[in-house]
């Protein structure tokens, strides 16, 4: 018993004495496994905390951002407001507004006349079937149509993208009646000879617009111009001829609102046309359906 | 000449006593004796069965168709058998007489069958044998063998006779197991004839006329014995006596027909404009009006009333659609412009410009007269009860419910009516004429009617853009639905100008308003 019991000591022994033996000579490698497991997670650690830090400071930023925009809206909405009912934009109270949405600071400015020159650029990008009214006469103060003065040329250039086709329709007076003129064109000829028959336009280039036509106006006292695009978004220009200047077509606004971050800003700005009063663009056609026409 | 009233199984309704059934007979009498002024026939006679009362009205013609009345001769009633009526002829002339049967006082029994004999006496006393003329047999609730010109009354050609067909002018409709045989005037086109065994089956032809007749017995029956009324017959002292009977008793009339086409509508100087499809039945009719120099005008959009007509504000319009345009037998969308468009892509406004838009632009400013709650009739609303807008007068209404036009509106220019309604507006069938401008959420409806309805202004049909609303037109012009739209609508460029100066509309007009962000 005795004896057994020396001889299992003995084992016992030699194998702690070769372990040993072996991890004295792997003392090195295990250091730079330990080194490499920990390098490993600190990188994972400070990315990871960069990320987070660099998220919240993202979403501090869009959160900032979007009430700068909502300032600017908010300080917008009150000068569209005021333009309606004739108030003054320069007594807008800003910082009051600009309190209600969180933010340091809005900037309302004052309109800055749109049109009154040889050429109008229409500052909306029309889809198809959308129209947009071109003033041909001014306008009184208190935005009704003034209509002894305005544009009196017998022609004016209208100008479109190539690829749309547009309806322009000419109100115009004569006498006292009131009285309208169509004109279609289309730049695409595929369409014009196989389906709406419209016609080709007659300039390939119209101010900064590829393609144009040349409208006669000498049917009446030019009141105004509604301009309806098929099949595909364009831009519309129109361009006096004779010396004749296009009538003021509205105002163009600006409002800008922003956030104070240390000696920075977060700041954004909006750009409102606002043309004159016109009727929905459904009431410059005779008959106008949401849906269908079924005439029996 | 319209036959008569109600069932033709009754009696003819013939007030003016101007319908007849003649019998007829010439005579030449060759004995040449001389009665002075007169010779030739000294009467001529009539039996039929045993009527006691003269009910036979007679003329003759002398050779230079000159016609001339004769009246009954007292006494002329022969042995309490028949009817005798004494006539005479110039010199020279040929005799005709005509028995003719005053129609509206037949009194003749149902179902019987009577004896027709004739004969003549000359001056000279010669008097012919009595001639049987066959039978003359009244049957029991028959109708007239009837025979006359058809004419499509489609095309108002200047011929017309009848007008329309109505089913109380012959009564065709009532009569059972009728069927129409046709026969084709000589030199008309009958191309359009076909059909099984000669029924008509098909659409009159434009500009072609037809002969029918009706396969129901005749009233009259056939009585003609011809046979025995011959040239030759042989007369008292040598007269001869030709009688000729006419082809039987029968009415003739001329029925004006068309074939039923299906009401459209029409557009004039007007931008016509729908979402999902255009769908307008334009029929053959105008088209065959239009190109035989009629004034039907077949399209959909054109600018002007009538072909003869001055263009009413402008060249005509775009038809536009989404998902298609169709026009019937039209010969094209457009006239003079075939102008036409189908986009997909047509921009659709969100949330459209309906009730609830000219509510939010209007804000409490709009008087609250001009604000009405629930549905009403033009007739009940403050303002427009009288159905006129005078020049210079604003009429704007936000209603919220349904707007029903019982009434005719007129607008002069330089005045607006602008109705904005929430839900629908039906324009009743007694309208004829609305101007102004409407605007439904939901459906703009036309009710049946008789008249044609002129819509002169801006229509707008789901305004709201929520899918819920068209334009229904239940209208139909009944026969003039081949000829003539039953509604039409004109746009009124002075209508868009008067919301620019109104003061009441400036405040439900919206500036365009682009928004766009730029750099700070």
């Amino acid at each position: 018993m005795g004896r057994n019991q020396a001889v299992r000591e003995f084992k016992i022994y030699k194998k702690m004495k070769n372990y040993n033996s072996k991890f004295k000579n792997n003392r090195g490698q295990i250091a730079l496994i330990v080194l490499a497991i920990m390098a490993v997670a600190l990188t994972t650690t400070v990315s990871v905390s960069q990320r987070v830090i660099n998220d919240l400071r993202v979403s501090y930023q869009q959160q900032e951002s979007a009430k700068a925009f909502l300032g600017a809206e908010a300080g917008m909405e009150e000068a569209l407001r005021r333009l309606k009912s004739g108030e003054q934009i320069s007594q807008i109270d800003t910082e009051q507004i600009a309190q209600s949405v969180g933010i340091s600071e809005i900037v309302v400015n004052q309109p800055v006349t749109q049109g009154g020159g040889e050429e109008f650029n229409y500052p909306v990008t029309l889809e198809p079937g959308q129209t947009a009214v071109i003033w041909l006469r001014d306008h009184n103060s208190d935005g009704t149509l003034n209509e002894s003065s305005g544009y009196n040329g017998e022609n004016i250039n209208f100008c479109w993208q190539t690829g749309a086709a547009v309806e322009v329709i000419y109100f115009y007076r004569s006498g006292a009646n009131y009285s309208i003129r169509r004109f279609a064109f289309d730049t695409n000829e595929t369409r014009r000879s196989s389906e709406n028959h419209f016609s080709a336009p007659t300039m390939s280039s119209c101010a900064d617009l590829s393609t144009g036509a040349t409208l006669d106006l000498t049917a009446g006292t030019p009141l105004f111009l509604v301009a309806r695009p098929f099949y595909q978004s364009t831009q519309v220009t129109v361009e006096g001829m004779s010396g004749q200047t296009i009538p003021v077509q509205g105002a163009e606004l600006t409002s800008a609102g922003a956030v104070a971050q240390g000696a920075t800003k977060i700041a954004r700005k909006i750009r409102v046309f606002r043309g004159w009063s016109a009727p929905p663009s459904s009431f410059f056609q005779g008959l106008f359906s949401g849906t269908g026409v079924s005439g029996n | 000449m319209p036959l008569g009233e109600g069932d033709i199984c009754s009696p003819f309704n013939d007030p003016n006593n101007d319908h007849i059934i003649g019998f007829g007979m010439s005579i030449t009498d060759s004995d040449s004796v001389s009665a002075g002024r007169y010779h030739h026939v000294r009467y001529a006679d009539m039996n039929i069965g045993s009527i006691a009362s003269p009910l036979l009205l007679v003329h003759y013609v002398d050779n230079g168709d000159n016609t001339y009345s004769v009246a009954k001769t007292a006494g002329s009633q022969r042995d309490a058998i028949g009817l005798s009526t004494y006539s005479r002829s110039r010199t020279g002339s040929t005799l005709y007489v005509d028995f003719s049967l005053d129609v509206n006082n037949f009194p003749f029994s149902v179902g019987d069958t009577y004896d027709v004999f004739v004969r003549a006496e000359d001056f000279a006393g010669a008097v012919a044998n009595w001639r049987n003329m066959g039978q003359l047999e009244i049957w029991n609730c028959q109708g007239v063998n009837i025979s006359g010109k058809v004419y499509d009354v489609s095309y108002y050609y200047p011929d017309m006779v009848c007008g329309n067909l109505s089913d109380s002018d012959p009564n065709i409709s009532g009569l059972p197991n009728t069927n129409i045989l046709f026969d084709a005037v000589a030199g008309d086109d009958v191309s359009a004839l076909t059909g099984v065994d000669g029924r008509y089956t098909a659409a009159l032809r434009a500009g072609s006329s037809y002969r029918y007749t009706l396969t129901r017995s005749p009233f009259f029956n056939a009585i003609a014995d011809l046979a025995d009324v011959t040239a030759g017959d042989e007369c008292l002292t040598g007269e001869t006596a030709v009688f000729t009977v006419t082809e039987g008793p029968r009415g003739v009339i001329d029925f004006g027909m068309s074939s039923q086409r299906d009401p459209w509508i029409q557009v004039i100087g007007a931008d016509l404009t729908a979402y999902t499809s255009i769908t307008v039945d334009v029929p053959q009719t105008c088209v065959d009006n239009y190109g035989g120099g009629g004034e039907c005008l077949p399209f959909i959009s054109v600018s002007k009333l009538t072909r003869s007509a001055a263009s009413i504000f402008s060249e005509n319009s775009i038809v536009a659609a989404r998902a298609g345009i169709s026009s019937g037998q039209a010969l094209a969308v457009g006239d003079p412009n075939n102008w036409r468009v189908i986009d997909a892509n047509l921009w659709h406004r969100p949330g459209g410009s309906g009730y609830n838009y000219y509510v939010g632009l209007a804000g409490g400013t709009l008087p609250a007269g001009e604000r009405i709650e629930g549905d009403v009739n033009l007739s009940a609303i403050s303002g427009l009860s009288d159905g006129v807008v005078a020049s210079g007068e604003e009429e704007v209404r936000l209603i919220h419910g349904n707007l029903a036009m019982d009434r005719n509106l007129t607008v002069a220019q330089g005045g607006i009516a602008l109705l904005v309604v929430s839900g629908n507006i039906t324009f009743d069938s007694n309208v004829t004429i609305a101007q102004g401008i409407f605007s439904a959420d939901g459906n703009i409806s036309i009710a049946d009617g008789d008249d044609q309805l002129i819509l002169s202004g801006i229509f707008v049909a789901d305004a709201d853009s929520d899918g819920a609303g068209s334009v229904i037109n239940s209208r139909s012009l009944g026969i003039d639905d081949a000829l003539t739209p039953a509604a039409v609508f004109i746009y009124r460029p002075d209508l868009a100008v008067a919301m620019l100066r109104g003061t009441t509309t400036q405040g439900i007009m919206e500036a365009e308003a682009r928004w766009e962000e730029i750099r700070p």
